[in-house]
């Protein structure tokens, strides 16, 4: 089973909570994909309103994990304030760290990422960090004790699926006990497939099943994705090769002659 | 808005969610009673620092703070 900071999650579909047409379609979504952690924001709320209560309330009826992210924070100081934020609000040392470094790309910024996980995690967090698929940021993020290291496949909401295994594959293969998530740029779940295919212990979206057609029933299929690709990835897979190698028996072929080989 | 939270404190320019307000109140309870944030899962930070729901209580309000009223929210 998945264990995420000693937790153990019953799913390996982490969702996101935002960009959903309404929220009973958010909450049907939710229920279809079997995800077992939610993620959610923190946000200016509005004086006289109670948009925070109505939306928590929805999400507690859902009775999941709940990981919350510092998304659109720009500076170490930014994203570490929410964070506090977050776990006054939400009562968890989870925090899904995020430091955007690009506006165009919404590339995080390693650099602010790493300092940030690293004054999380001496103030108690339980850091889950949103990084590149560099080799070198993920050793500096485990270094300053991350357990869980998410690498995006692509940017947030580009749907292009994993434009980079090699370097994911290294990932998986230098830290065999680090918790390893692919989170953003999923569009289908061929591509959530191929992430557990990889050996990724679970995967992160959101876009691609709330901007979907029938996001419950795209919900639904995911889920079987990552079902899928796990149990492949169990099942070992075999290596790729450059040649064809016949599957139908050659001796015994009709016609077939010795001199012909 | 109650008078007597206008009679106790003296009115402070505040920044409050990136907006100037000038508001009479010394603690963060107040500050929320004053602006009619009602809400139960509100947090609130005063110059980038958490101040936690146990200390809503006290003065710790000064002319010029940053204040961010914060509530969850949808997020991927």
């Amino acid at each position: 089973m998945l264990k995420l900071y000693g937790e153990d999650i019953a799913s390996r579909l982490m969702i996101g909570t935002a960009l959903y047409p309404s929220p009973a379609v958010m909450q049907a979504a939710v229920r279809a994909s079997g995800a077992g952690i939610l993620t959610v924001s923190v946000r200016r709320e509005t004086a006289g309103g109670a948009t925070g209560d109505s939306f928590w309330a929805l999400i507690r009826e859902l009775g999941l994990k709940i990981l919350p992210n510092t998304a659109g924070c720009r500076t170490v100081r930014e994203a570490v304030t929410t964070a506090q934020l977050a776990r006054e609000l939400f009562g968890t040392a989870w925090i899904k760290l995020e430091v955007v470094g690009d506006d165009d790309t919404l590339q995080p910024d390693v650099v602010a990422l790493v300092e940030a996980a690293d004054i999380l995690i001496r103030d108690g967090f339980q850091v889950f960090p949103y990084c590149t698929e560099d080799l070198t940021v993920a050793t500096r993020l485990v270094d300053a004790g991350c357990q869980v290291v998410m690498p995006w496949a692509a940017p947030i909401g580009s749907a292009k699926g994993i434009v980079n295994p090699g370097p994911l594959t290294l990932l998986r293969n230098r830290f065999p006990d680090i918790a390893l998530v692919v989170d953003a740029g999923l569009g289908a779940p061929s591509h959530a497939a191929h992430a557990m295919e990889l050996g990724y212990d679970a995967v992160l979206l959101n876009t691609a099943v709330a901007k979907a057609g029938d996001p419950v029933a795209m919900a639904r299929a995911f889920g079987q994705a990552v079902e899928a690709g796990r149990a492949a990835w169990e099942a070992g897979l075999m290596p790729p090769r450059d040649f064809a190698s016949p599957s139908t028996p050659v001796p015994g072929t009709p016609f077939w002659h010795a001199a012909n080989s | 808005m109650n008078d007597n939270l206008m009679t106790d404190a003296p009115v402070l320019r505040l920044t409050v969610n990136g907006e100037g307000q000038q508001v009479a109140a010394a603690s963060v309870r107040a500050l929320l009673e004053a602006l009619g944030y009602d809400g139960e899962f509100i947090a609130v930070a005063v110059n980038q620092s958490v101040v936690s729901r146990g200390r809503w209580g006290e003065d710790l309000l000064r002319d010029g703070d940053d204040i961010e009223i914060v509530s969850p929210r949808q997020g991927g």
